[in-house]
């Protein structure tokens, strides 16, 4: 079975949505933790918004180490209709995210990745099917913003796997979800 | 002017309140940075039902020793010595203070903001060790949200678990200086962050 992998910035208080609103200082650590992530992974898993939001962005960035990742490694994308505009090596998903993600595990790849997409984390969050969580958390208190951690779901006990700390004060943090943890 | 600390275990999303329900294991290496930190402190802030939580526990840990499965009865009788004569100011809702059993304890009837604000102040403003906000979740959110807090000290325990969290009345950003991240076994990361400014 692939492991799913959870790659989320937040805020001190858990908020996952406009990173650009309260992580100020990104440094080379956090790219290099991100740049040895992302190379685990074959597929990438993205919601609808983050799909339009990311679209208009990535294709013709050079932000390196994400940009030729996420240009170039296969997308899922769930929506419920086509999104407007293409981006290569992207399939969309009409089908409920739950069945298909189990499906996907199945399949041979690499680990398969969630970046952004609060509500589908959420969904696979609720459904245990993410296997690991690797969090980016910013030393600032957002104050507001959508939540990483805000689905009403039950208690869920974490292994700590990782514990790092950029210069700017940026803490990178891995858990690993365990089938019995919750 | 004296810090003001808000020390307490947390959920990896921040929740606060009842803490038996996600606690799931607290090592003597947890145990023995808390008591170094309790070496900063004289005073300390509770709520009523952190208050009788810890007058269950502390005065009869001096007396006999270990009351926590699993931690070392020579730290927690450190820790019980010092728990018990800290200044401990406990915020009641209720009307009528109750004399209060515990050494060297008071009650503080909870005013409104205005109130509050101006009691740490004057606390702040007397000389003496660091203040201890220990909980429970209703006054650190109220602290927080009044902007009180100088120092947040972090023990995040390895579970995701919903309730009431420290920020939760919080609408303002705030930006955190990093004083320390600390892995303990267990997988209890401490996070230790300051207010850049002064908030006093």
């Amino acid at each position: 079975m692939r492991d799913v992998v959870l790659y989320e910035l937040l805020s001190l208080d858990g908020v996952a949505e406009e990173p650009g609103d309260w992580m100020f200082e990104v440094d080379r650590e956090v790219f290099e933790n991100l740049g040895r992530i992302i190379h685990q992974q074959t597929d990438v898993l993205l919601g609808r918004k983050t799909y339009d939001y990311w679209v208009d962005y990535w294709p013709t960035s050079d932000v390196e180490p994400f940009a030729s990742f996420i240009n170039g490694t296969q997308k899922h994308v769930f929506s419920s209709n086509v999104p407007p505009s293409d981006w290569a090596k992207s399939t969309v998903v009409r089908s409920s995210a739950v069945p298909y993600v189990t499906g996907l595990k199945r399949q041979p790849g690499g680990d398969i990745g969630i970046h952004g997409s609060i509500d589908l984390a959420h969904s696979l969050l609720r459904a245990g099917l993410v296997d690991e969580l690797r969090l980016v958390i910013a030393p600032t208190v957002a104050g507001h913003g959508r939540r990483l951690f805000d689905d009403g779901g039950a208690l869920k006990k974490l292994r700590l796997t990782d514990v790092d700390r950029t210069p700017s004060g940026t803490l990178l943090l891995g858990y690993r979800v365990d089938p019995d943890g919750s | 002017m004296r810090d003001l600390v808000l020390a307490m275990m947390t959920t990896i999303d921040g929740r606060v309140d009842d803490p038996g329900a996600w606690i799931t294991g607290i090592g003597d290496d947890v145990y023995t940075d808390i008591d170094r930190a309790f070496e900063d402190f004289d005073t300390i802030l509770v709520g009523t039902a952190t208050y009788a939580e810890m007058l269950a526990t502390w005065p009869d840990a001096e007396a006999n020793g270990d009351p926590f499965a699993g931690g070392s009865s020579n730290i927690n009788h450190r820790m019980a010595r010092k728990m018990n004569a800290y200044k401990k100011y406990v915020f009641s809702h209720n009307e009528t203070a109750r004399p209060l059993e515990w050494n060297n304890a008071e009650q503080i009837r909870v005013g409104d903001d205005h109130d509050i604000v101006a009691f740490a102040h004057e606390l702040k403003g007397l000389p003496g060790g660091k203040i201890h906000l220990a909980g429970g979740a209703r006054l650190a959110q109220t602290f927080v949200r009044l902007g009180l807090v100088d120092e947040f000290d972090f023990k995040v325990q390895p579970v995701v678990s919903n309730g009431a969290r420290w920020f939760d009345q919080l609408e303002a950003a705030l930006d955190l200086d990093v004083v320390g991240v600390t892995p303990y076994e267990n997988g209890v990361v401490g996070m230790r962050y300051r207010h850049p400014v002064k908030t006093n």
